[in-house]
């Protein structure tokens, strides 16, 4: 039996899955982003992100933002409502609990795919919907359809499916806060938002960033969902464009926008941590 | 009095409202599989309710070729769950070893591997593949469907391994348990819940994982696959039926282990 | 082979810039019942862990039974060790969790059996050995811990406050026992506790820790007698050591235990009353006396009331200068046994 030093035996541990993150992820990642400076002969250049600049990157980079900020956005505040009625217990919590499973065990293309029936350009069962209402169709996702419209439906359909993640990891944030803590502050005069600000908030700290980390990760990349909702290229995401290129040969290009994805969340990423070590010194 | 019935009010009303809005569309879903189709997609304005019923596309649905991808399917996500927690298990008891801080840092450090978009990973990884012999295998996908579970799961068990308390591995230890005895006697046992939790969750995220699969095992492809090429083939009522037969299970399994499926879990370290 | 059992040589351990225990240098020897005794968070217990090895110290060597074992891994260290918290396994019942230590040693299933029930008899929860350890009570889970500890046979035995979690009911008659268990296997025991009462009726020896550092080593009666300093004789005794100033020697204390007092008629010092506590059939009697800050306690036979004026003289003391000891004086003295000793 080898004898392993105590104070190595974490990283003879870890060492695993660095390895398996260092071949998988990490050589990938830097001889992509070493290949986007590249050009077909070989020289360093950054011809290839002037190309790709003509080629509209711009809006796919705005697109994304833009999607990912306002899917965020909904999934928080619909996950935040569905996460304080879970944490007060009704008659039926339990069946309302079981359909959150729905959207969370539904696969991507699936939901995807449902959405895409949900909203058609004329017709549909979203402009059903509408009409039942008396308000007038909308062209969603056909030509010259607006592309605020095309936005919305993404976020809509994206928010359906991930909604219940944000809702469970808040849900664990909430239950998480002491009900003396609400107690005293009702004692104190407190009324419900100066309790939402000044206990939930800054209890829930880690558990948003958590949730925000997992979901903005996935967001940015978001995908599949897009490829079902706007088969023809209507709307490009960053990585919708990436597979659209990645058919051609043109490796470098794609290296070269995922750069520019890359450092976007990184720097999200980056301010969520800061804000990890905050709420923790903070306690 | 009055308002805290109204408040009561309040609250099913809301809960009325989410109730709907995770049902419709798979309400919807369930009107295109089994609903006559001059009633659905075939007319401008489809019908908010049944208006008929047909098991004529089920039955279609039933000529896709189901039981290959679903091997496939089922071989991938058992293949990624096993790796999350072989490689998942030691990771989160090493990090739990080093300080609170530093084991934060280095678990967002594999968070940050999931920054980079699987497209561009998946090609050079399909042409490593290809020189090993692998490409389209099960274990090819599911080492690459890894990189994106990976991370939570660490998170997820190392959540699950801060919370045990310190004196029982050092217990453990004195009585005569080597390390790794006491990682899979003691402390994985204990840690049950967590461990359920990621292989769970790991398994539902190959479930469901698009981009890796397409790009490493077109030929061979998985039920998401299945499904992708059956809509932009046109085969629209049948792939509803087809997606039903697969997500229902899904969904019946995820009901009846939601305990494993909790928000503490996802939100592991801080538990700790 | 050494004369001693255990020998920890100038062992260190800190976090960062904390220091959790320094260059301690002990000497345990064989079938002793050694107590390391220190207010709570002074390092006691990082000091045991030391010597299982699960939190290794910075430097220095442990040595067993003649060997250095400050390398060798801790499953491989003739050691057993029972936690403050119990550490029982909660996913295993009683039998299981005594037994885990003599399976983690390949010892043969029927002689598992046999010592895993023997023990659990002499400590009497045969009747609770299959339950889940989840579902007995504190007492019993004490018990299972000390059975677990015990059943090995190990070189040495360590307790990390292992009475501290009990009633005080129960902690008393398991005191009496523990004492007899050590007897009767003639090992050598180390027992961690900030509870003096334990150090006095349990320890053959005693170790004082304060901060990290070894103040005093000796028998609990040797402590009590002669603290080395000013800190010992505050902590150890059930009310703290008297200092009062020499009137010459601004640097230099007198230092005397309450019985080593007597009331006077007249002469000596004078005292008043500030509040009275009954042990037994002797009164201690807090008394301001001038020229000291701290209220001085005397013993008394007779009742006396707040408020009462008295004299009294100091039989017996010790001078310290500077906080530390310089001189034992005293008489007859050293048989003197402070009167606690009689009670229980």
């Amino acid at each position: 039996m080898v004898l392993i030093k105590e104070k190595f035996i974490p990283l003879f541990f870890i060492a695993p899955a660095l390895a398996y993150e260092a071949y998988f992820a990490f050589y990938p990642t830097f001889s992509a982003v070493y290949g986007s400076f590249l050009t077909a002969s070989g020289k360093v250049s950054t011809i290839n992100y002037q190309e790709l600049a003509g080629l509209g990157v711009y809006s796919a980079i705005t697109n994304t933002v833009i999607i990912t900020i306002g899917a965020l956005a909904l999934q928080f505040v619909l996950g935040f409502i569905i996460a304080s009625l879970l944490v007060r217990g009704f008659r039926g919590k339990n069946a309302f609990s079981a359909l959150l499973m729905i959207p969370f065990a539904t696969a991507t293309v699936v939901a995807g795919y449902i959405f895409s029936n949900v909203f058609s350009p004329i017709g549909g069962y979203a402009n059903g919907t509408l009409n039942l209402f008396g308000l007038s169709s909308i062209n969603w996702n056909g030509a010259g359809s607006n592309f605020i419209v095309n936005i919305i439906q993404l976020i809509i359909a994206d928010s359906w499916k991930n909604t219940p993640i944000v809702a469970l990891i808040l849900l664990a944030g909430l239950t998480s806060i002491p009900r003396d803590l609400y107690d005293a502050a009702a004692v104190d005069g407190a009324g419900w938002f100066s309790r939402l600000v000044h206990i939930t908030l800054p209890n829930l700290v880690g558990f948003i960033v958590i949730a925000l980390v997992i979901r903005g990760v996935s967001e940015f990349n978001i995908f599949a969902i897009a490829l079902l909702l706007f088969p023809h290229k209507l709307l490009t995401t960053l990585v919708y464009g990436l597979f659209s290129l990645a058919a051609k040969p043109y490796l470098s290009f794609a290296g070269a926008s995922v750069l520019l994805g890359f450092i976007l969340v990184f720097v999200a990423l980056v301010l969520a941590l800061r804000r990890i070590t905050a709420s923790r010194s903070g306690n | 009095m009055a308002k805290k019935k109204l408040r009561g009010y309040l609250i099913y009303i809301a809960v009325i409202i989410l109730s709907i809005i995770f049902l419709y569309p798979l309400f919807i879903l369930f009107m295109l599989a089994f609903v006559p189709a001059q009633y659905t997609i075939y007319s401008a304005y489809p019908s908010l309710y049944p208006k008929g019923l047909t098991l004529q596309y089920f039955e279609e649905a039933l000529k896709i070729n189901l039981v290959g991808p679903l091997i496939k399917s089922l071989e991938v996500a058992f293949m990624v769950g096993a790796m999350a927690l072989a490689i998942g298990i030691p990771a989160a008891y090493g990090l739990s070893k080093l300080k609170p801080n530093l084991a934060a840092g280095i678990s967002t450090l594999f968070f940050l591997t999931n920054m980079m978009p699987s497209i561009t990973i998946a090609i050079p990884m399909a042409v490593e593949f290809l020189k090993f012999g692998l490409y389209d295998t099960s274990i090819s996908l599911a080492l690459a469907q890894e990189l994106v579970v990976l991370p939570l799961s660490i998170f997820i068990l190392l959540g699950a391994f801060q919370a045990l308390p310190k004196d029982l591995e050092a217990q453990a230890r004195v009585d005569g348990a080597g390390l790794f005895r006491t990682i899979y006697m003691i402390l994985t046992p204990l840690a049950k819940a967590g461990v359920v939790a990621t292989f769970l969750i790991a398994w539902m995220m190959s479930w469901d994982e698009f981009t890796f699969a397409i790009f490493l095992s077109p030929i061979h492809p998985t039920l998401p696959i299945i499904i992708y090429e059956n809509i932009t083939r046109g085969n629209i009522l049948a792939t509803s039926a087809f997606a039903i037969v697969v997500t229902i299970p899904v969904i019946i399994l995820a009901v009846v282990l939601a305990k494993y499926l909790r928000g503490e879990y996802l939100a592991g370290g801080l538990n700790g | 082979m050494s004369e001693y059992k255990l020998e920890l040589v100038d062992i260190s351990k800190s976090y960062g810039k904390k220091v959790i225990f320094e260059n301690i240098n002990l000497k345990i020897k064989k079938g002793e019942f050694f107590v390391i005794l220190g207010p709570s968070g002074t390092g006691k217990s990082t000091l045991l862990k030391a010597i299982t090895g699960t939190v290794p110290p910075d430097s220095g060597k442990i040595i067993l039974d003649g060997n250095d074992i400050t390398d060798t891994p801790i499953n491989r260290r003739d050691i057993a060790m029972m936690f403050q918290s119990y550490a029982l396994y909660p996913n295993m019942s009683a039998y299981d969790n005594i037994a885990f230590p003599l399976r983690m040693h390949h010892i043969d299933k029927k002689e598992i059996d046999r010592r895993v029930r023997s023990t659990a008899k002499m400590l009497k929860i045969n009747d609770i050995i299959d339950f889940n350890v989840t579902k007995i009570s504190g007492g019993q889970k004490q018990r299972v811990a000390l059975a677990r500890a015990i059943v090995r046979h190990p070189a040495i035995f360590l307790l990390d406050e292992p009475l501290s979690n009990l009633d005080a009911r129960i902690r008393y008659t398991t005191r009496e026992e523990l004492k007899n268990i050590q007897r009767m296997l003639k090992q050598t025991f180390i027992h961690v506790t900030h509870d003096q009462s334990e150090a006095r009726v349990l320890a053959d020896r005693v170790a004082v820790l304060n901060e990290g550092k070894l103040e005093q080593v000796g028998t609990f009666d040797e402590i009590y007698n002669y603290p080395v300093n000013t800190w010992v004789g505050d902590f150890v005794g059930t009310f703290p050591m008297n200092f009062l100033q020499e009137a010459r020697n601004k640097t230099r204390q007198i230092g005397f235990r309450p019985e080593w007092t007597r009331i006077t008629k007249k002469g000596g010092i004078n005292a008043k009353v500030l509040s009275v506590e009954n042990i037994s059939n002797t009164a201690f009697l807090f008394c301001s006396v001038p020229g000291s800050a701290k209220p001085v306690v005397i013993t008394s036979r007779r009742q006396y009331s707040v408020g009462d004026k008295i004299n009294f003289r100091i039989s017996r003391f010790n001078v310290y200068e500077k906080g530390r000891l310089v001189r034992k004086t005293g008489t007859a003295a050293k048989k003197a046994r402070h009167p606690l000793h009689k009670t229980r």
